[in-house]
């Protein structure tokens, strides 16, 4: 069986921006994400004759976009305060920082070309997939479900029941519910599109293990103990793909590779 | 003042002698230092936005023709070590990867200063890119920790704070995990 994992945009931005400071503020300036980007990407690179990390055109192109963008929306913040030349100076620097890092990084990882024609395949599937997911969560009240599931408890402990149901299963619906505020964008459907290709197209050759590896909660798990996952667990009944936070992939890695 | 396009004809001379005898003149820098200065003023140019340009095309160009420089800056720097180093003609091999890029580069960054900006064209991020990789690789790109020290640390700690909401905003306003 082989091992494959697409690293998704946010953790190859997650892992690219990083500057170290050696003088004046006694830390590093870096992703939040960071920690839990870079054990993957070190795992990639030590086994790289493994060829197991995979990106795709549309994942560097919206790398290198944020960069862009944060740099931009940076310097019109912050130009009416600060000289331009140093400010664009500053700048510049960062950026550079963070394309060297990337660059790198990228180093270690198979660019696989995904043709238009393939991706439009698999598109409305996930574009199908992701609006029942949710009209589910619209049509999911957890109050009622709790209140009707506590309903069948004793009445001396229907409250705590009640309170102990309510809390578990906003737990559990916080992946999905999260869909009614901010759904998939364009980009991250494409991803996945171009993901559900990859991994039918490995499966042809070979018994794959497919990994998605990102920080976004339309694809990953997150609540305790990663509870909230109906949006993941869709995507691997659907597609295949076992999607998860890229730390968690490492793990996951590490295991398979011992 | 000695034309740009003479600047680049004088280096490609050098550097074509350099490979050939296998020995770097360094009456090379002459030329490098006066390419440096004109990409120092291009660089310069791109400080002022003017009303009728977008800051992003104004930034790209500035960002370009500053790395330019830096290529620049590294290219003397090895040029002038290169008698202690032994690093010749190495350099002399390594200067002619990136001497194409920074001359189809100038003349792309002079064609944008006389407007309008087509940045169909200057593709001046995805150009920037593709000089540094190019660079990188012939060990032709300084370390930039001096030119970040210079800056003023309100810039940099206003800047920091900045970037960093923006990067995080502009990807996905994700929970940590559990």
């Amino acid at each position: 069986m082989i091992t494959k994992i697409l690293v998704d945009s946010n953790v190859l931005i997650a892992s690219s921006v990083f500057i170290a400071y050696v003088d004046d503020f006694g830390s590093s300036f870096k992703h939040h994400f960071f920690d839990d980007a870079m054990p993957l990407i070190e795992q990639l690179r030590k086994h790289i004759s493994k060829r197991i990390g995979v990106v795709t055109n549309t994942i560097e192109i919206e790398v290198h976009g944020v960069f862009n963008k944060a740099v931009l929306d940076t310097l019109r913040e912050c130009r009416p305060n600060a000289t331009t030349k140093k400010l664009y100076e500053f700048l510049s620097i960062v950026l550079n920082r963070c394309e060297d890092r990337l660059s790198d990084i990228l180093v270690g990882m198979m660019r696989e070309p995904v043709l238009p024609d393939h991706k439009a395949l698999w598109l409305p599937k996930v574009e199908q997939m992701y609006d029942e997911l949710i009209q589910q969560a619209r049509d999911t009240n957890v109050q009622d479900i709790a209140y009707k599931t506590a309903a069948g408890s004793s009445k001396r402990f229907q409250q705590q029941a009640y309170d102990a149901l309510l809390e578990d299963l906003t737990n559990r619906y916080i992946q999905l519910k999260r869909l009614l505020m901010k759904s998939a964008g364009s980009t991250d459907r494409e991803i996945l599109a171009e993901a559900a290709y990859l991994c039918n197209l490995y499966k042809q050759y070979d018994d794959v293990k497919f990994y998605l590896a990102s920080c976004d909660l339309a694809f990953s798990p997150t609540g305790p103990k990663y509870c909230s996952r109906i949006v993941t667990d869709e995507i691997l009944n659907r597609f295949n793909i076992i999607c998860h936070w890229p730390s968690e992939v490492a793990k996951e890695l590490q295991r398979e590779l011992k | 003042m000695t034309n740009v396009s003479e600047l680049f004809g004088n280096t490609a001379e050098f550097i074509e002698k350099a490979e050939q005898t296998g020995e770097v003149d360094l009456g090379i820098l002459e030329p490098l230092r006066g390419l440096s200065s004109a990409f120092e003023q291009m660089s310069a140019h791109w400080l002022e936005l003017k009303p009728e340009e977008r800051l992003e095309d104004i930034f790209s160009l500035y960002h370009t023709a500053r790395n330019c420089r830096l290529v620049l800056r590294r290219m003397i720097q090895r040029f002038e070590e290169s008698p202690r180093t032994g690093d010749n003609p190495r350099v002399a091999d390594d200067a002619s990867q990136v001497l194409p890029i920074l001359i189809d580069t100038f003349s792309i960054l002079e064609e944008a200063k006389s407007g309008p900006i087509d940045q169909s064209r200057v593709q001046g991020f995805d150009r920037t890119r593709y000089l540094r990789n190019t660079a990188r690789m012939v060990d032709m790109v300084p370390n930039e920790a001096e030119d970040l020290a210079a800056i003023p640390i309100e810039t940099r700690k206003k800047g920091y704070e900045a970037f960093a909401e923006y990067i995080i905003g502009a990807v996905h306003d994700n929970e940590d995990p559990c």
